[in-house]
């Protein structure tokens, strides 16, 4: 309760405000054409980021299993996996910017922002970096890689719900 | 099938099911992502065939990895699509966004399935002509990313969903 008041009554709800007013932000709100649009650049930088994160997730699982190892698999995938991941920031900043007053005290929001966000993407960052550099040097795949590969997973599902609960939560 | 729409969007049953929010809400999950599986696998493959990703892997070892999630995809976004189709199925019927998103999603799943049985043959390149494959490629990778920017304009051209 103490939090939500100072919330809303604080420096997060002033950047908010000033962030919606800047005039990039205005113009996305005041078209009738351009959230739609921005909206599907946010969602295809996520096609291209959480698809190729979970494809990599699944293959840890042993789900579907072709020819490929997690290592070679995982190399393919990186660049525009990162790709991705970039062009998903700009259209989720600016889907933010439009309506940052409400996002900054939506608690769906500041879940997906400030906790699973950050948690999903150090993971991602340390399976990566473990596929590619310790666990390809061995003869087969360690049996944690499967556990790693099942918590990253579960942790973008957490990230996607959060996302569709924010105007559950207005 | 008008009749069928109606009867569906009008449906005490469903209404009951999918009114209910976490359930609603489990649906947009389960549909999002496997929008998210569905185009990062089927684009990546597209990618590849282009020569724009993943160079170091044969193309049929490659697709061979990722059209099973792409199709695992495909398989979540069509179930937990059709029944959010239900709740809104008559108004969806005569929406011609609705129809646009549609005829583009079709046009990205027959181009998918045209690289899927390209693709193995494409190590042994002679088989198959190459530039045709690439403009074959280019045309499903710009449909899925067209797609996405057909459901999300539905709601804003409609104002369904």
């Amino acid at each position: 309760m103490l939090d939500t008041v100072m919330i809303q009554s604080g420096p997060l709800l002033e950047f908010g405000n000033w962030l919606q007013n800047r005039q990039f932000a205005l113009d996305i709100v005041g078209s009738s054409w351009a959230y739609p649009y921005v909206q599907a650049l946010h969602f295809s930088g996520l096609s291209l980021f959480v698809g190729t994160n979970l494809a990599l997730d699944f293959n840890l699982l042993g789900l579907w299993k072709g020819r490929e190892t997690a290592s070679e698999l995982c190399s393919g995938l990186i660049l525009w996996n990162w790709i991705g991941f970039v062009i998903g920031i700009v259209g989720g900043f600016l889907l933010f910017a439009a309506s940052a007053a409400t996002y900054v005290i939506n608690p769906a929001f500041r879940m997906k922002l400030v906790i699973l966000i950050p948690v999903g993407l150090i993971l991602h960052i340390v399976v990566q970096r473990k596929v590619l550099y310790e666990w390809s040097k061995m003869p087969e795949m360690p049996k944690i890689a499967r556990l790693v590969g099942l918590i990253e997973l579960l942790c973008w599902l957490s990230v996607a719900t959060a996302a569709v609960l924010i105007p559950y939560m207005d | 099938m008008r009749s069928i729409c109606e009867a569906l969007q009008h449906s005490k049953t469903l209404l009951t099911i999918l009114g209910w929010a976490p359930f609603a809400a489990g649906l947009e999950v389960i549909h999002y992502v496997g929008v998210f599986i569905m185009v990062g696998s089927f684009v990546l493959v597209d990618l590849r065939v282009m020569g724009l990703a993943a160079r170091k892997r044969g193309v049929g070892e490659f697709a061979a990895q990722l059209f099973p999630y792409a199709w695992t995809g495909v398989a979540m976004v069509a179930l937990s699509g059709f029944l959010m189709f239900t709740t809104s199925a008559a108004d969806y019927y005569s929406d011609p966004s609705f129809h646009k998103k549609m005829l583009v999603t079709a046009l990205a799943l027959i181009t998918a399935v045209i690289v899927q049985i390209g693709a193995p043959r494409w190590d042994r390149m002679s088989s198959i002509p190459l530039t045709a494959f690439k403009v074959v490629a280019f045309i499903c990778l710009v449909s899925m990313f067209w797609a996405i920017i057909e459901g999300n304009l539905v709601p804003a051209v409609s104002g369904i969903g």
